[in-house]
This record gives structure tokens, sequence and C-alpha cells, in this order.
């Protein structure tokens, strides 16, 4: 990211945001949506949700721009705000019935996910097993591998402790190497 | 959870892995993960399980596409959030511009300088007939303070027109060669002219002032 300095950073959009710059929120949209759309759909398991969702997020950019005071990079501060929608959506969707799509998915899982692992290579087994990761242990390895995200910075998204961020991790890490295991890949740890 | 729950440093330095591979670790962290890496041959491997799970994460998360109208649908909700976009504010050289494109700018400029005289001209006839309030006689006016005015070729006709207004100017003519405009000055003394004239000079919207006729001092 640029530096406060430069008119297009993200602090400068977000600023020109807050004076009312429809065309400086746009921007932001159009560098940020990508990854903000794909950790909701990450958080969700749902594109229609995440697609609703990632719009919200950007139209609480233009109501809260004025009072973002750069304590925290501007991405981070989107996926703080994405992270909290997601939650909201999904405590939402739980409260309603099972959709039907959603059931006709879950009827045709028939393998089990080490079955289905023997069938793939390492590299798609274990994209398989990060997807099955619980969604407290994903949201951590999604943040740090894809969206780059520090400790302190995952902290402050999920709002959890620094020490939390690096125990959440560790767990991941050891459930992953667990599973490779048991679908017979060798892996040195733990 | 706290950091209590590593059992061993190998449990936490692999927590930290992630972290130095996203090039985010600092300080005593990085130096102990580097010193791992450097000494102990299993971290080696450790370091490459790391990478495979970055390589997984990586291609979930790029496995999915957000649709290709996702702009378009943002921006008619953020119409239906703040109402429609007003177009631009344009500085009083662009309106002229725009509402007399086939002229010339100088040319559009001596028509704006017409349009004010009729607009002055008929503000003088309307206050004449329809109100005794009115100050600024002909002949007040003949012998009334003025200065030349220049104003920024960015300065909209709503700047201007706060600006004057807020300081009781008037535009008496222009405009004249150079762009000057010729503007009442409210002033009975020398040190009242000066003093308006002082705080046009300041006005961000104002390019040049040049002191005109100054009222005679009681």
């Amino acid at each position: 990211m640029s530096g406060a300095s430069d008119p297009t950073s993200d602090a400068a959009l977000v600023a020109r945001v807050g004076r009312g710059d429809r065309a400086a929120l746009r921007l932001l949209f159009m560098r940020h949506h990508m990854r903000v759309y794909r950790f909701v759909v990450r958080q969700t398991g749902s594109e229609s949700m995440a697609d609703d969702i990632a719009n919200e997020v950007f139209l609480e950019v233009w109501r809260q721009a004025p009072r973002f005071e750069g304590r925290s990079q501007v991405s981070t501060w989107l996926l703080g705000i994405a992270r909290f929608k997601a939650l909201s959506a999904l405590r939402k969707r739980r409260e309603e019935t099972l959709e039907e799509g959603q059931a006709e998915a879950v009827a045709d899982s028939a393998d089990t996910p080490e079955v289905a692992a023997m069938k793939e290579d390492k590299g798609a087994a274990l994209r398989r097993f990060v997807d099955m990761l619980s969604e407290e242990h994903r949201v951590v390895v999604d943040l740090a591998y894809y969206h780059g995200k520090s400790v302190t910075e995952i902290g402050e998204i999920l709002a959890v402790p620094v020490a939390t961020v690096k125990t959440r991790m560790f767990y991941a890490r050891k459930k992953l190497g667990e599973a490779l295991k048991a679908a017979g890949y060798d892996r040195g740890w733990p | 959870m706290s950091e209590n729950a590593f059992s061993n440093r190998r449990d936490r330095l692999e927590a930290l892995l992630p972290f130095f591979l996203n090039g985010t670790l600092a300080g005593s962290e990085l130096r102990e993960v580097e010193e791992w890496l450097a000494s102990d041959p299993d971290a080696m491997a450790s370091l490459a399980e790391a990478e495979a799970e970055y390589s997984a994460a990586l291609g979930v998360n790029e496995a999915i596409r957000p649709p290709a109208d996702a702009l378009a649908r943002f921006s008619e909700s953020l119409d239906r959030e703040a109402g429609k976009e007003r177009a631009p504010a344009l500085s009083l050289s662009e309106r002229l511009a725009r509402f007399l494109p086939s002229m010339p700018i100088q040319a559009a400029w001596v028509a704006a300088g017409l349009a004010l005289a009729i607009l002055v001209g008929q503000t003088v006839w309307i206050n004449m007939n329809g109100t005794e309030q009115y100050s600024v006689a002909g002949s007040e006016r003949e012998n009334a303070p003025f200065a030349f005015v220049t104003f920024r070729a960015d300065a909209s006709m709503a700047e201007v027109s706060a600006l004057l207004g807020a300081s009781g100017l008037e535009i008496d003519a222009g405009p004249l060669p150079g762009g000057h405009y010729r503007v009442l000055v409210p002033a009975k003394t020398v040190a009242q002219y000066d003093g308006i004239v002082a705080g046009l000079e300041k006005a961000g919207i104002v390019e040049t002032v040049m002191t005109g006729r100054k009222p005679a001092d009681e």
C-alpha cells in the first residue's frame, strides 16, 4: 500500500470517501472487492450471501469513512467489517430452515474425507483439508496465507488476543498434518 | 486459549511459520524462527509443509470468482444509499464554455459581461421601481469607491457570489480587458476601503486586486 501522501493510497481514498467522494469509493471497491468477496465466501460458504455482504461492507465504508482513524490498514478494517457482517448473516441463517440445495449437497457427499483424499494428489488433498477445517481455524489460515495478515492484524479482524491467533494457527496446522497422515502422506510434524 | 497451549518450543515455532512465510513476522520472533531454520534440519521440512499449506490456501481462495457485474450493482446500491450523484461543480469559465459551446472563450467572457450588465441594469430598474430601500442611486454609483478585481479561472459563480455578498461588494462592470471586474467598495473612509481591499486580496478565489477610486476621507 502506498503512503498517506499518495493521493491514491487506501488511506487517502477513505479520507475522500469521508468527504462524499463516490469515485474514491468505487476505486476502493475495485481494489479490494475481490479479496473481501472471497473472504466472505470462505466464512459463509455461500456465493449469494457473499455477494450481498461484500456490497454491504463497502456501503458501510461510505457510512463510516468520516470516522476512520487510520489506526489499522484499510484492508484490515474492511476484513473486520466483513467478518462482523458474515457472522451476523450466519447467525440469521442458522435460525432459518435448511435450504433445499444444501440438503442435496449433504446427501451427495458419499465419500468420507479420507476416502476422497486417497483419490487425490497431496496438493488437492491439502486444499480439501483446508476447506474442512473448523471455521475458527480456517479463517486464521486464510488470513495469514491468502490475505497476508500479521498475527496482530488477524487479532484485530477477529477481535481476539494475539495469543489466541497463534494458538488457533497451531491447532489448524496440527489438524492439517494429522489429516494428511491419515490419508497416507508423510508429514514430519506433528 | 493462550500461548501456554504450546507444550514445547517446536510447537510455538510451528505456529509462527505461516507468518514467517507471509513476511509479517518481526523482531525477536523473526530472529528465533530464522535461528531455528538455520540450525534444525526438521525445521526446513516444516517450512516445506507450510509452503504446501500456503499454496493450498491460495488455491482454494483464488478458485472463488466474484460476479462480473459486481461494481455496477454496487454503484446502484450506493445511489440508493446516498441519492443520485450530482455532476461535479464547474468553474465559471467551464459553465460559460458549456453555455456557449461554439464561441471562443474570450467571446464567451464578453457575452457574460453583457449579460451581467443587463442583469445589473435590470436590478437597478426593479429596485428603483419596486422599493424605496434602494440606496445606490445613479449619482452615488458614479462617485462610489471601487477596485479592479480578477478572479481565479477555476472560481465558480457560487464562490464569487458568496465572497462578494459576505463583504457587501457589488460588481459594477466587467469583465474588462485583462479579465478585470470593477467592484464597488462600500467604504466611507480610506481606512475602511484599505481594509476591504486587504480582505479581498486574502480570498482564495481572488487572483489580483488593483485599487481604483478611494473614498474622500471625511
